[in-house]
Parts: C-alpha cells; structure tokens; sequence
C-alpha cells in the first residue's frame, strides 16, 4: 500500500500543479447520485437522501490536490493557539530548539576552524607537527630541523609547550 | 447513535475494500450503482453516504486502483464509470487476504471467551 499511497499525494502535486477534474465534472457526479437515489426512495417509500452537494463538495476539493495555503495558514493559526495554551510545553519546545541549534552551531565553528580552514602559512600540506610531553632539548631541536630539511617552510618553536612546527 | 458509530468504524477500514469488491464483482459502476449494490448486499445494513464514498473514490483513482471514465448508462445518463485496474485487482486480493486473517483471530478470540 505504501507505493498506491506515494502515487496518491504525486497526483495530487501533479493535480495541484496541472489541474485537474474541475468543479463542475465533481458536481456533475454528484448530481446525478442525489437524482437516483431521490428516484429510488420515491419508489420504495424510504426516507430520501439529504443533498449534501456543497460539503461532499468542500471535502473532494480537500481530496483533489495539496492542502491549499488558506489550510497552512489555518493550521499555522491552530499551532499558535495550541501552543499558547500551554506555555510551559512550549517553552520546552524552544528551548529543546535553541539547545539544538546552539550545539549545532558550536560544533559546526570548532570543524570549521580545525578541518575546514586552511591554516595560516603556505605549502600547508608541508607542514609537520613534532609532539612531545617535556620541553624540547636545543640538540633535539636542531636534529628535526636537520631531519626535515634545513630551511622548508617557516619555523614556529613555542617555547615551554612542548610542540613545534617546520 | 451507538450503531451509527460502530457502522463508522468498520467502514474507515473496509471501504477501500468493499469499493474494489463491488466494481470485481459488476465491472464498471458508477458511483450511486456501487452504493447500492453494497447497501443491497448488506441487506440495507450498510447505506454509504456520499461524503463517504466518493472521497473514497477519488482516493482509490489517485492511488491507481480504480480508474474513471465518463460514459453512458442504461437510461441515457451522463454519469462516471469506474473500473479496476491490474493494481487494484492485486490490492483487493491482498485486502481479502489480510481480511481472512483478520476475521479468523477475531473468530479464534472469541472462540476461546465463550
């Protein structure tokens, strides 16, 4: 059922867009069963149908295409209402939004600082970070500059942290 | 007014079920045919009223199951045909299934109260 039901809302988009049986064709069918149904309860003496034209109407256009806007706009006014209504569930619900934003946006400024930026110097992709717990020794120092090569890149050595750059 | 809203329930489930019954059953029918057929069948147990069945209708035609035709009737009456399509032949088949099912639980259920 879940494939006839996508098929149901992409023709009412297509209806919605397009067009699709006009008013008059709806009431036409509609005519005609209130005209044999009155003629059949004339015949058997039973009690004759109620002509509901304009609601079944009012609930076919429903069913014909996408929920108009005027329907958003009521909805959106209900919404309001509601949340109104109870103040202490809707201030949950903004404040359940606004801790997801906020982390969202927080999290996002720490990757675009760390992954996505390029960093500050050129030949990035040069760039080696040497790690270790203690301060770096001169001789240490001097044997990674000669390992890495004497005078690639622009050197940064951060005296009393333990790392530095070539 | 109890009655009228048992009737209620059991349709929101069914409709679809006894629209692509009755059109398996006559062929192509247009709307008021189905009805009557179904209050007939029912022995006037079940009267779909057209706020009913004809949403149901366009429902089942956007769904793909049942397509619908202007024609002709008996009496020379403009009036809309509906008839089932491959899909809706299978869907009916896979609704009665899932109905059998349902009614022999029912049936084991209330076996087993008695």
């Amino acid at each position: 059922m879940a494939g006839a039901t996508w098929r149901e809302w992409l023709t009412r988009l297509r209806s919605t867009m397009l067009g699709s049986r006009s008013d008059e064709d709806l009431r036409e069918e509609l005519s005609l069963h209130v005209e044999l149904a009155t003629a059949d309860s004339a015949r058997t003496g039973s009690r004759a149908p109620m002509d509901r034209i304009p609601q079944v109407m009012e609930v076919l256009r429903d069913q014909r295409g996408l929920p108009s806007v005027a329907g958003v706009i009521r909805d959106l006014g209900y919404a309001w209402r509601a949340l109104r209504r109870r103040p202490m569930y809707a201030l949950l619900s903004v404040l359940t939004l606004a801790l997801g934003v906020g982390s969202t946006t927080a999290v996002y400024g720490v990757v675009r600082n760390v992954l996505f930026d390029p960093l500050p110097f050129r030949n990035e992709d040069d760039v080696g970070v040497f790690w270790k717990k203690t301060d770096w020794t001169h001789e240490e120092y001097l044997y990674i500059r000669g390992y890495a090569g004497q005078g690639v890149g622009r050197e940064r050595f951060t005296t009393g942290s333990s790392f530095f750059t070539l | 007014m109890a009655n009228e809203d048992a009737r209620t329930t059991v349709l929101q489930g069914t409709l679809d079920l006894m629209i692509l019954q009755t059109l398996q059953a006559l062929g192509p029918q247009h709307g008021y045919a189905i009805a009557a057929r179904i209050e007939q069948v029912s022995n006037g147990g079940l009267r779909l009223n057209m706020g009913t069945l004809y949403p149901g209708l366009m429902r089942l035609e956007q769904r793909g199951l049942v397509k619908g035709q202007w024609g002709v009737t008996e009496s020379n009456r403009r009036a809309r045909f509906y008839s089932l399509t491959a899909a809706g032949r299978r869907q009916l088949a896979t609704e009665i299934a899932g109905w059998d099912r349902m009614v022999a639980i029912i049936r084991a259920l209330a076996g087993e109260q008695a």
